[in-house]
Formats: C-alpha cells, sequence, structure tokens
C-alpha cells in the first residue's frame, strides 16, 4: 500500500524530468552557449578572451542594433496588430453554424501548413513590380508601380502583410477551440441578455476565451521575433535596410558573416525581448484574473 | 572426387575469408555535395559519372554521399570542423573559401598537388590559395560572369552589342519599353552576387584596387562613383527603364526569371546559368554572350571566375583516399565528359583540346575560357566575400532610394566594410 503511495508520488516526476532533460539539452545549453558567446571575443567558431559588454556596446552604438530592435517590434507589432483581430473574428464567424465550414475551416489553415520559405516565395511574386499579379493588373488600368519592395516606405508594411498571412491561422484554430468550450446555456443567456453582439463578445465570449487569446498572442509574437526565412526570401533585409530585422541579422552574421560574437549578442537580445513580452501578457492575464 | 571436396572448401573458404578482409580493409570516404548522382537532371548525371568511373577505378573505396543545400555547405562546415565530424571531402564556392582557409578547417595541399606530374594543367585559383601559397583546395567546374544580351532586341533597334559601359546604358535605354526592362541587374541583400561581381570587376577594371594589401577599404573613387552614378541614373532619371527600380532592387534570381520571360535585353550572369536560361526562354541563337563592358572602347571589365572546389577537411579521417577522389574528378577524361553531360567548363587545359568543345553545343564554354583567358581578374579576395557584397548592396539600396548620392553612399560603404573588419 505504501509502495503503491510512493509510486504514484513518483509518477509525475518520472514522466516530467525525461522532457526537462530534453529541453535542455536542445534548448538550454546553446542558450547558455550564446550569453556566454555575447561576452566573449570570437574568431569564427573559436571563442576569444572574456570583454565584458563590449559586443553589446558595438551592436548599440556602432552596428545599428538598434535599428534592427526598432524593425522587429514594427514587424511583430504590425503582425499581432492584424493577425489578432483578423484570427479571432475567422474564429468567431466559423464558431456559427454555416454551410460548408468544415471546408473553411481546413482551407483557412493552408497557410499555416505553408512552410516560410513557400510563403515569401508566393508574397514574392504577388509583390513583383513586374511579373506579379497585383502590378499587372494595375498597369492594365494605367497605374504604374514601382512594387512595394523597392520602396522604403512600403516593404516593412509588405512584409507584415505576408507574415499576417501565415500566421493568423494559429490563432483561428486557438481561438475556436476556446469558443467551442463556453457552456451552451451561457451562450443561451448572453443572447437573452446582451443588447448588441459587440457587447455579448466582450462581457461573455472574451472573458472565457482570454486565457487561450492570450497563448496565441505569446505564440505569435515568438514566432514572429524569430522569423527569418520570409524576411530573407522577399527582401534580404533591403531596400536600404527598411526591412532588416534583428532575426535576420542573427543569422546574417552567425552563417553569412562568420561574427559569432555579433550574432550571439543580438540573439541574447530577441530571447530578453521575448521573455520581455511573455511576461507582460501573461502579467496582464493574472491581473485580470485576480 | 572424396579427396578434391576438402580442398574445394578450403579454396571456399579461404575466397570467403580474403573478400570478409578486403571488405573490413574497404576505405571509406565521406564526400559533402550539393549535388547528388541520379538521372533527374544533367548535373546529377554527370556526378553519376564521377562516381561511377571513381568507384570503377578504386574498387576499394567506398564513397558515401551526403547532399545539401549549396548556401548550407559552407557554415555545416565550420560547424562540423569545431565538432571534429568532417567529411573527407567538401565541396566549397570558391568565395567561401577565404573564409574557411582563415578558420583553419582546410587541411592544405600542398603535399598532393605538388606530387602530381601535370599540376600545371589545372586552373589555380587564388581564392583557393594562402598567404603563403598553400592550395587548400581544387576546382572541379569553373564559371565566368559575362553579359548576356538579346540579340533580336538590338537587331530590331538596329543597335550593336555595346563596346563602352556609356554605350551599353544608351542602348539600354534605347531598347526598353515599359514592358521590357534594359537591364535586368539586382542589387538586393537578399541575392546581390552577380550584381556585386559586376561591380567588382567593372572596378578593377577601370584602374580601382578595391581592398588594401591589410583588407582595408579602397573603394571610395572617382571611378567608383562614377559607376555608381551611373547606375543611379539609369535607374531614377530618363526614361527609367533603362534599368528600372524595381529589377535594380531585387535578387539576382528574380532578375534571371524576367530575362526568361523575355522581358529584359541585357542578363549580366554566370556562364554556367546561360545554357539553362536558353533552354527555359526558348530564345536559343537570340541569346548572345559578351564580355563586360569598360569605360573605354576594346577594354573589357575582367573576368570575373568562380568555381567549385573540393577540399580536405583537416579532420578528414581519410585524407589520402579523399585526394584519390579529387584526382580522379579532375582528371582530362572525366573533365570532358562533365562539360559533355553538363556544359561544365573544365578545370584542365589538356581538356579543352577534345574535338568536342569545336561543337556548337561548346560555344558557352569555349566564350568563358577564351573571355577569362584574355582578360584575367587581378584581384585578392577578402577573407568574406559575402560581407564586401552585402555591404554594396547595402549601399546601392541606400543610393537608388535617394538617401545617400553615389558620393555619401560610397563613404558610408567604406566606413561600414572597415567597422565590419572585412567580414
Amino acid at each position: 500500500m505504501a509502495r503503491g503511495v510512493q509510486v504514484r508520488q513518483l509518477q509525475p516526476y518520472l514522466f516530467f524530468y525525461p522532457s526537462l532533460l530534453l529541453v535542455a539539452v536542445v534548448s538550454f545549453v546553446p542558450m547558455f552557449y550564446a550569453v556566454r558567446q555575447s561576452f566573449h571575443a570570437a574568431d569564427y567558431l573559436k571563442t576569444g578572451g572574456f570583454v565584458g559588454f563590449a559586443n553589446y556596446v558595438e551592436l548599440f552604438a556602432r552596428a545599428g542594433g538598434a535599428g534592427n530592435i526598432g524593425r522587429s517590434l514594427a514587424f511583430v507589432g504590425g503582425t499581432l496588430a492584424l493577425t489578432m483581430p483578423l484570427g479571432m473574428g475567422l474564429a468567431l464567424l466559423l464558431d456559427r453554424p454555416m454551410r460548408f465550414r468544415a471546408f473553411f475551416r481546413t482551407i483557412l489553415m493552408v497557410p499555416w501548413i505553408v512552410s516560410q520559405l513557400v510563403t515569401g516565395l508566393i508574397w514574392l511574386w504577388l509583390y513583383d513590380g513586374r511579373l506579379g499579379p497585383v502590378a499587372y493588373v494595375l498597369r492594365q488600368v494605367g497605374i504604374d508601380v514601382v512594387g512595394p519592395l523597392a520602396d522604403t516606405a512600403w516593404a516593412m508594411p509588405s512584409l507584415i502583410l505576408a507574415n499576417t498571412w501565415h500566421s493568423f491561422p494559429l490563432v483561428m484554430v486557438f481561438t475556436l477551440a476556446a469558443l467551442q468550450t463556453i457552456p451552451t446555456e451561457v451562450r443561451e443567456a448572453a443572447r437573452i441578455d446582451a443588447r448588441s453582439g459587440w457587447q455579448r463578445f466582450w462581457h461573455v465570449t472574451l472573458p472565457f476565451i482570454r486565457g487561450t487569446v492570450i497563448v496565441s498572442l505569446v505564440l505569435t509574437t515568438l514566432h514572429t521575433f524569430n522569423t527569418v526565412t520570409t524576411v530573407l526570401v522577399m527582401t534580404g533585409g533591403g531596400p536600404a535596410e527598411a526591412t532588416e530585422v534583428l532575426a535576420l541579422r542573427v543569422f546574417k552574421e552567425g552563417f553569412q558573416f562568420y561574427r559569432m560574437e555579433v550574432a550571439a549578442t543580438a540573439a541574447v537580445c530577441i530571447f530578453a525581448l521575448n521573455i520581455l513580452f511573455s511576461i507582460a501578457y501573461i502579467r496582464v492575464l493574472r491581473g485580470e484574473r485576480g | 572426387m572424396t579427396c578434391i571436396r576438402p580442398l574445394l572448401r578450403r579454396i571456399a573458404l579461404a575466397a570467403a575469408s580474403l573478400a570478409i578482409a578486403a571488405s573490413v580493409h574497404a576505405e571509406k570516404i565521406e564526400l559533402w555535395t550539393f549535388i547528388g548522382a541520379g538521372e533527374a537532371n544533367v548535373r546529377e548525371r554527370a556526378m553519376a559519372h564521377v562516381l561511377e568511373t571513381f568507384k570503377a577505378k578504386h574498387p576499394g573505396i567506398e564513397v558515401n554521399v551526403t547532399v545539401m543545400p549549396w548556401q548550407q555547405l559552407s557554415p555545416t562546415l565550420l560547424r562540423a570542423a569545431k565538432a571534429g565530424q568532417t567529411p573527407d571531402v567538401a565541396m566549397l564556392y570558391s568565395p567561401s573559401m577565404p573564409a574557411q582557409i582563415a578558420a583553419g578547417t582546410l587541411l592544405p595541399l600542398k603535399r598532393y598537388v605538388d606530387a602530381m606530374p601535370d599540376r600545371a594543367d589545372i586552373v589555380r585559383l587564388p581564392e583557393a590559395v594562402d598567404r603563403q601559397g598553400n592550395p587548400f583546395g581544387v576546382p572541379w567546374e569553373l564559371r565566368v560572369s559575362g553579359l548576356g544580351y538579346r540579340a533580336d532586341l538590338l537587331k530590331a533597334a538596329n543597335k550593336q552589342p555595346p563596346r563602352t559601359i556609356k554605350e551599353w546604358g544608351e542602348i539600354a535605354n534605347d531598347v526598353s519599353t515599359n514592358d521590357i526592362a534594359g537591364i535586368a541587374i539586382g542589387f538586393s541583400p537578399e541575392a546581390p552576387s552577380v550584381a556585386a561581381g559586376w561591380f567588382l570587376t567593372t572596378l578593377v577594371g577601370s584602374g580601382v584596387k578595391v581592398l588594401t594589401d591589410d583588407g582595408k577599404a579602397a573603394f571610395n573613387t572617382p571611378q567608383a562613383e562614377r559607376l555608381v552614378q551611373w547606375v543611379s541614373d539609369l535607374a531614377t532619371k530618363g526614361k527609367k527603364t533603362a534599368l528600372p527600380l524595381n529589377v535594380a532592387m531585387q535578387g539576382l534570381e528574380q532578375a534571371q526569371t524576367l530575362f526568361i520571360a523575355q522581358k529584359a535585353a541585357f542578363l549580366p550572369q554566370s556562364s554556367q546559368r546561360f545554357e539553362f536560361i536558353r533552354e527555359r526562354s526558348k530564345l536559343g541563337p537570340n541569346l548572345k554572350l559578351m564580355e563586360y563592358p569598360g569605360w573605354e572602347e576594346g577594354k573589357p571589365s575582367p573576368a570575373l571566375v568562380q568555381s567549385w572546389s573540393l577540399v580536405i577537411p583537416k579532420a578528414a579521417k581519410n585524407p589520402d583516399a579523399a585526394w584519390k577522389l579529387i584526382e580522379h574528378w579532375t582528371s582530362t577524361p572525366v573533365q570532358v565528359e562533365s562539360a559533355k553531360v553538363a556544359g561544365y567548363v573544365p578545370v584542365r587545359a589538356s581538356a579543352l583540346k577534345d574535338p568536342w568543345f569545336n561543337d556548337p553545343k561548346a560555344e558557352t564554354i569555349r566564350w568563358a575560357v577564351d573571355y577569362a583567358a584574355k582578360h584575367p581578374l587581378q584581384f585578392n579576395f577578402p577573407e568574406n566575400t559575402e560581407a564586401l557584397y552585402d555591404t554594396w548592396a547595402k549601399m546601392f539600396g541606400n543610393v537608388l532610394t535617394g538617401r545617400m548620392s553615389p558620393k555619401e553612399g560610397l563613404a558610408w560603404a567604406e566606413k561600414e566594410y572597415d567597422r565590419r573588419g572585412g567580414r
């Protein structure tokens, strides 16, 4: 009897520790390595002497790191501003009884299944100022466009739109799943009590799905901060560095220019931003629950 | 009969033991490449020929092939060297060679190369050699950058191929329309190698040293300013169709696609791509190649020759067997066959004596060899060419979007390149 209790008490740890070990090996070790590298000089893959904050000073004072962070924040902010309402709105629509609902649910998931590389190539073609369909249609009606990716003012919004297309299904699926947990009697009561659809959403639906929305917000934030491929394929950071986000900088410094110390420093900054945003979201969630 | 049976059994046992011993002692080498052996395309067929003929020549050496995207070869090799898990032979693109040499990942091949009786027959690229003259790689193919143009468009406009850069701009302007771009060249940092390579050879051709002996930037010169101004004028002045902004801000793949779609008159590109473009675009004989024009008539810009080389990493387990593969791959018969099958420019002068090279199919190869021989590029490539090209791509971005003048752009690029320490 006592042994049975002991085994039952140990059971969670037996399940938990192998996963923790795996996460430690594949995530924490490289993370600590990156943090350590950011405080050391480097010669290709050889770690040099301790340099304190010199790599951070170099990145921010001379190497345009602040600009990279600003562009990353714009990329993340813009993506969230479009993705969250779009994903939630579509989830609310798909939650209603309608014909071909399963078909629409499947179709709307496609952008999430498509890889970042393909997403980049599709939108690159759409935006192409000479061979793209948008430019073609506009030319037919007498409007000659240069193409948004060649314009410093339009390149970032164009990237945000492409990334939104790729990201909204995650928010949609999460929200849809959460909507389906709202009890039928609550929905019916809300339908009777609330004056408008907006009131129903704000006072009844949102409190039920808030936790899930925050989770999808965190995931979309992390995913966008870390996005490299779409940006690399579509603009490579151009024109005139208008789309050179921090994640792209990490990739280029690490894998094209072999400046591991700069790549590690920028990677630590992305990690810090991810942590900051996640903590902020969780605090909002906890605060509202409290 | 009864006496023979034990004897036969012994012979069979001995043969089996020998076979087992042979398989135990069979040398294995690991090859990292971006082309697998197969039948899907001409490159795969050429690769299959190399490996099959090597196997026939060296049955005791087994080649294990790992295929990865070409962009991944250099960074993966660097990481593998750190982990001590390198292959025995790897392909490296020539611009990546100086970085690998500086990082100390490659085995010097002097011992092997010096032992080759016909070593002078093989092309030696400066990027594959360190400052002391030690070779670290042997090219197995060559590519020469040049200017492709639409002969039909020029003929329709009653124009001859340009003899100078100035003429090139004028012709590009004349033949271009809203639908057809004059020059398809892309300066996007996404893939600037062709545009930056053209910029490099034209600078060197106009007497600019580009980098000092200790690797510092030295390209902020009046010649460079004139060239950047020329690009800027094509994109922003006059009809604006000679080099449309939406073409100049793209990468090399989009520029090539535009040419394939028959929407451009001129395309700077690498020789190995022109056969593919000819086939895809259905331009056939209307696609012609020429040297990059210089500022003066009769003085074209020097030829930018690049290659995929075979290297042996320092941590290779079987360097001697790896060298045998390199020797075989770069041998005259294999080079001739690779040219016939896949249109590769041979790395051996003796290979070009084969009568096949007089065939019309070898036109691009003959053009590439001729250009490279007559106008060789004299330039010491830096440790990281990509850093130089990236800096230039950003500079062109700043100039073409009107953020900087050519003079300001060049001054910024010099400062930026030096700040990065050449990397």
